[in-house]
Formats: C-alpha cells, sequence, structure tokens
C-alpha cells in the first residue's frame, strides 16, 4: 500500500498510453501488503519501502521513467550514503511497454517483490537488465 | 588539500598499515566531516571498485592514497569513522581511541567544467589518487545477453548510462587530459575498455596517439588481451606511444578465475593473459607492465604464487584488496581479512626487492584503488638490503626521469600509424 508521498503529481513526458499504465502500476502498489512511499525527485516517480515506527525508509529504489520505444523504464538502484555523492548503485533495470499493458503489469509485480526484499538476489526479477540500453535521468 | 602530519605513537598503525586496514574494513564519515567543500565527489569509474573516499595518508617514506569504501554494508561495523577536528580531517580507530591525520583531496575545479561539445569532463575521466583514469568504452560485452558473463565482483556494465557517458569522444578526452595535466599536474592517463569481441586494443589507439601528441602525458592500456596471433597489436599500440599494458587476471587459481570471472573464462581464458602479459614485458624496460591481481578471495597462497609469477616476469603486481562492491553478484561476499592483507603486501613488496622491479620512478603516480608495492614498503623493517633497495631507486628515478620522462611529457609526434594499424586490424583473422 502507498502510505506517504513526498508530493502529489507524476513524471513529465508522459504519453497517453504510458500515463495509463502508471496509473495501472500504481494501483498494483496500492493494492501491496508491503508499505511504500512514492517520491518525485524530477527524474521521473520513485517507489522506496515507507519509514515505519519500528523500521527507517528503505534504501532500495525503484525509479520508474519514460524512455523510447513507448518505454518505461523501472530502474532498481541504491542512492549513495553520502549526502555530496551523485552516484546511484544499479541493480538493473526492467523494461515495461505501455502497449502491452498485461505484460507490464506482470513485470512490475516482480519489481515489487525485489524492492520489498530489499534487493535480495533471490527475489531478481526474471527479465532484470543488469546493462541498460537507455540514460537514467538526474534530479534536476 | 586539507591536513596535517601523521602523529606516531608505539601503538599506532603506520600509513601502509592503516591503509590497508581501511580498505578491509571500512570508513565511516562522522558528521563533523564537511565533504561537500573539502572532497572530490565519489565516483565508480573504475570497474566499479572505486566506490569510495579518496584519502591521503601521510607519511615520513611517502604520502599514501588509498580510496577508501565507504558506500558498503560491511562499513557499518567498521571501526574506523572520518572526523574533522579543527579545520584538519582525522581518521578515529574507536576500539582504541588513536587518531590519523589523513588528507582529503579536494576536487578539481575541471570535474563540473564542460568540454567544446558540452559534456561534463567528471562524466569522461575522473583522478584515481593522482592519474587519470578514462574508460574509453565502459559497456563491457560480457555484461550482455540472457546470462551475462561479467566478472562477479565488478559493476561496470550496471554504471552504463546512470553515472558515466558509455562511449568517449576523442577531443573531450583530449580536452579533460589537457585540464587535468595543467590544473591537477596529472602525468599518466590509463585507458580502459571492457571486453569488446577482441577489438578494444583497436579502439584505444586512437585516443593514445591523440594524447601523445596534442598533450604529453605518460599513457596505459588495459584490456582483455587478444590471442597469439594478433600479438602484433602491442607492437603498434607501443609505436603509438603506449607506456604500460596491464592485465586484469584477477585470480591465479584457475577454479577461481573460472567461477568469477566467466567472461574471461569463456572467451580468451587464463593463458591469454599470462601470453600477452609476458609478450608485452618482454619488449618494455622492467617493471613497465603489470599484472592485476585481487587478493582476499581465492586462498592467500595462490595470491602469493601469483605475485612470484608477476615479478618472475619482470611486471609489477598491481593488488587489490577485495571490495564486495554495492550491487556487485559478489556484495554478501566478506571483506577480507587485515593481517592476511598484510601478509600480502608485505610479500609484495619484498618479491619486487628481490627481482629489481622498480618502484615509484614515474613522476606523480599515486594510485588509490590498490596498494601500490613501494606504499608497502611501511611494512618491512628498515635495515641495510631496504636502505640500499631505496638508493638504487633513488638513481633510477633521476635517469628515468632525464632519459624518458620529460621527453612523454611534452607533445611530440609518435612514429606509428594509425591508419596502418586500422588496416591491418581489418585484415587480421579473428
Amino acid at each position: 500500500m502507498i502510505v506517504a508521498r513526498e508530493k502529489e503529481g507524476r513524471p513529465e513526458g508522459l504519453d497517453e498510453a504510458r500515463a495509463e499504465l502508471l496509473e495501472r502500476l500504481l494501483v498494483q502498489v496500492e493494492a501491496e501488503d508491503e508499505s511504500f512511499e512514492l517520491l518525485l525527485p524530477g527524474s521521473g516517480l520513485e517507489i522506496r519501502k515507507a519509514a515505519l515506527e519500528d523500521r527507517p525508509a528503505g534504501r532500495p529504489r525503484i525509479l520508474l521513467f519514460p524512455a523510447d520505444r513507448g518505454r518505461l523504464v523501472a530502474f532498481f538502484y541504491k542512492p549513495s550514503r553520502l549526502s555530496f555523492s551523485r552516484d546511484r548503485f544499479s541493480y538493473g533495470a526492467l523494461y515495461l511497454y505501455a502497449a502491452k499493458p498485461d505484460e507490464a503489469a506482470r513485470e512490475f509485480g516482480t519489481a515489487l517483490a525485489y524492492l520489498a526484499a530489499d534487493f535480495k538476489p533471490a527475489a531478481k526479477p526474471p527479465r532484470l537488465k543488469r546493462s541498460l540500453d537507455v540514460t537514467v535521468p538526474e534530479a534536476p | 588539500m586539507t591536513g596535517a602530519t601523521v602523529l606516531q605513537s608505539p601503538t599506532m598503525l603506520n600509513p601502509g598499515e592503516l591503509q590497508i586496514d581501511l580498505f578491509c574494513k571500512g570508513l565511516k564519515i562522522g558528521a563533523s566531516c564537511d565533504l561537500v567543500a573539502d572532497a572530490r565527489q565519489v565516483s565508480r569509474t573504475r570497474a566499479g571498485l572505486g566506490s569510495g573516499l579518496e584519502l591521503v595518508i601521510p607519511g615520513d617514506l611517502k604520502d599514501v592514497w588509498l580510496n577508501a569504501p565507504v558506500e558498503e554494508d560491511f562499513v557499518e561495523h567498521s571501526p574506523f569513522v572520518l572526523e574533522k577536528e579543527g579545520g584538519a580531517y582525522v581518521v578515529l580507530d574507536e576500539r582504541d581511541g588513536l587518531r590519523y591525520r589523513v588528507m582529503i583531496p579536494s576536487e578539481p575545479a575541471w570535474y563540473r567544467a564542460h568540454t567544446s561539445t558540452g559534456a561534463e569532463m567528471a562524466k569522461v575521466g575522473v583522478l584515481q589518487g593522482t592519474y587519470l583514469g578514462i574508460y574509453v568504452s565502459n559497456s563491457c560485452m560480457y555484461w550482455y545477453g540472457g546470462d551475462p558473463k561479467n566478472c562477479r565482483f565488478c559493476t561496470t556494465g550496471a554504471n552504463v548510462g546512470v553515472n558515466e557517458i558509455a562511449t568517449k569522444a576523442i577531443a573531450d578526452v583530449v580536452e579533460v587530459a589537457r585540464r587535468a595535466k595543467e590544473e591537477s599536474g596529472v602525468t599518466f592517463v590509463h585507458f580502459n575498455t571492457g571486453y569488446q569481441n577482441g577489438r578494444g586494443l583497436e579502439q584505444i589507439a586512437p585516443y593514445v596517439k591523440a594524447i601523445k601528441e596534442e598533450v604529453g602525458l605518460l599513457t596505459g592500456v588495459q584490456c582483455v588481451p587478444v590471442t597469439k596471433e594478433r600479438h602484433w597489436q602491442y607492437d603498434l599500440l607501443m609505436d603509438l606511444g603506449a607506456d604500460h599494458f596491464s592485465f586484469c587476471y584477477e585470480f591465479h587459481n584457475p577454479e577461481y578465475f573460472a567461477r568469477y570471472l566467466p567472461g574471461k573464462e569463456e572467451t580468451v581464458g587464463q593463458q591469454a593473459f599470462f601470453d600477452s602479459l609476458e609478450y608485452c614485458q618482454g619488449k618494455l624496460p622492467k617493471g613497465a607492465c603489470s599484472g592485476e591481481i585481487i587478493a582476499g578471495v581465492e586462498p592467500i597462497e595462490d595470491t602469493l604464487r601469483a605475485i612470484d609469477y608477476i615479478t618472475g616476469v619482470g611486471a609489477f603486481p598491481t593488488v587489490c584488496i577485495f571490495r564486495p562492491v554495492i550491487g556487485s553478484d559478489m556484495e554478501d561476499h566478506p571483506s577480507p581479512d587485515y593481517e592476511e592483507m598484510r601478509r600480502v603486501m608485505e610479500y609484495m613488496y619484498r618479491a619486487c626487492r628481490r627481482a629489481g622491479i622498480p618502484m615509484g620512478l614515474a613522476p606523480n603516480i599515486e594510485v588509490s584503488l590498490i596498494v601500490n608495492p613501494d606504499d608497502a614498503k611501511y611494512l618491512v623493517e628498515r635495515d641495510l638490503p631496504f636502505r640500499l633497495f631505496e638508493m638504487k631507486l633513488k638513481v633510477l628515478k633521476k635517469l628515468a626521469m632525464a632519459m624518458k620522462f620529460r621527453k612523454e611529457l611534452r607533445p611530440h609526434p609518435v612514429r606509428g600509424s594509425l591508419e596502418g594499424f586500422q588496416r591491418k586490424a581489418a585484415g587480421a583473422p579473428a
């Protein structure tokens, strides 16, 4: 479920098909048992495990952003521990095609399970791409 | 750079020992630090092994550079904490309260500058210690396909498009190298590619030539080796100005090589590294080539055998202390034990001295990702053989500066032809 939102809004640059897909994916996030928080840093829409009474917010994140060929990219990463570092520690990505919403939703289910498991190798999505053919946007 | 000299006491680690312990245990960042203002940007541009904070530990023999792990999970258990006290940085050892003065290299102004084509300079190349490291193309082919064959300790492929420009333009590299030379005193640029289906040397060749002719720096080349019938490529690269070749075979034990380097095992095999190292070292001055290995994963006796082999062929050993880099397949592998790593590095120094491998001759080259052979001189007693070897190195350093480096550090034409290289490469058997 979504228990916190940094702010309202959606990533820029979404066409109608990808906006629809994103809405469907957020319904999936809402339906999860795990508690998630949504962030909107300007590079896309981020999802992380929310801070609860007995734990801080999770370090692992999914960044959702639009890419060419009608894709939404679900990029898995951990941010740096250092306030001055822009490094993002990549764990790969899944490509979600707006033209194949059912398949995209299935893939995204594996993405949420990976995030919930803090990127443990056993929960790695079967179709995870370790090396990407897109440039991951940075927050402005 | 900020900092002061090391405060010595009999119970303290010396600079070489502290370097090794920090590599093994990592460094927590204390709340008093102001690294935004004081430090270089942390960057993973180096097979993902350089994820840490650049530090310099001052010492009476030499200053020791290291890239201290700061991001990985094991760092949370480190007894070492970086703090800023009275305007200077110290590493506090929480086990005994001892403090070690360290220096934090500041970020060069050119990191945030842009090249004429608009590329951010720090995304073209970064300082690793005191030299400029450039990944000509970090899209290593081992990372692609349904069952990636990437080296298991590495995160290079995961960085493509994330933290760095994937392929560098020659003009951008020349601009960055020139600024790095002028403003940071860089003398050496190291070019690297991931696996490029046997075309890595061909890709690097134009960069080497451009740096020699337009900037004037020492150049190093690191690629997956070519097969014996293509060893001529090394000759042509030497003609284009390559001064140094390094061969990262990582593990001497063939079983570990195959297990952790599946791409290298399948495409060229361990023997290709030995063949190329011996070929290149045979054509260059002693110590001009290096065999690069990782300590702390395979049994220590295998690592010691690697050092014997590398020094035995006249090359110098580049020994990395294994880092379970965040995001790598080996992220959960334990970080190595300090005592074992100290033993390895002392052995490395003694092996180099025994084989007469020159150490520290080239001007201003400090590598922060490894324990340099001459960093390890802190690990041995300062007896007569030590002093004699130090004297010999001093003489060699003066001779090398006069006979080799002075010329290489000025822009000058090279004798090799890029077109000749490309023509021959196009016609050579695969």
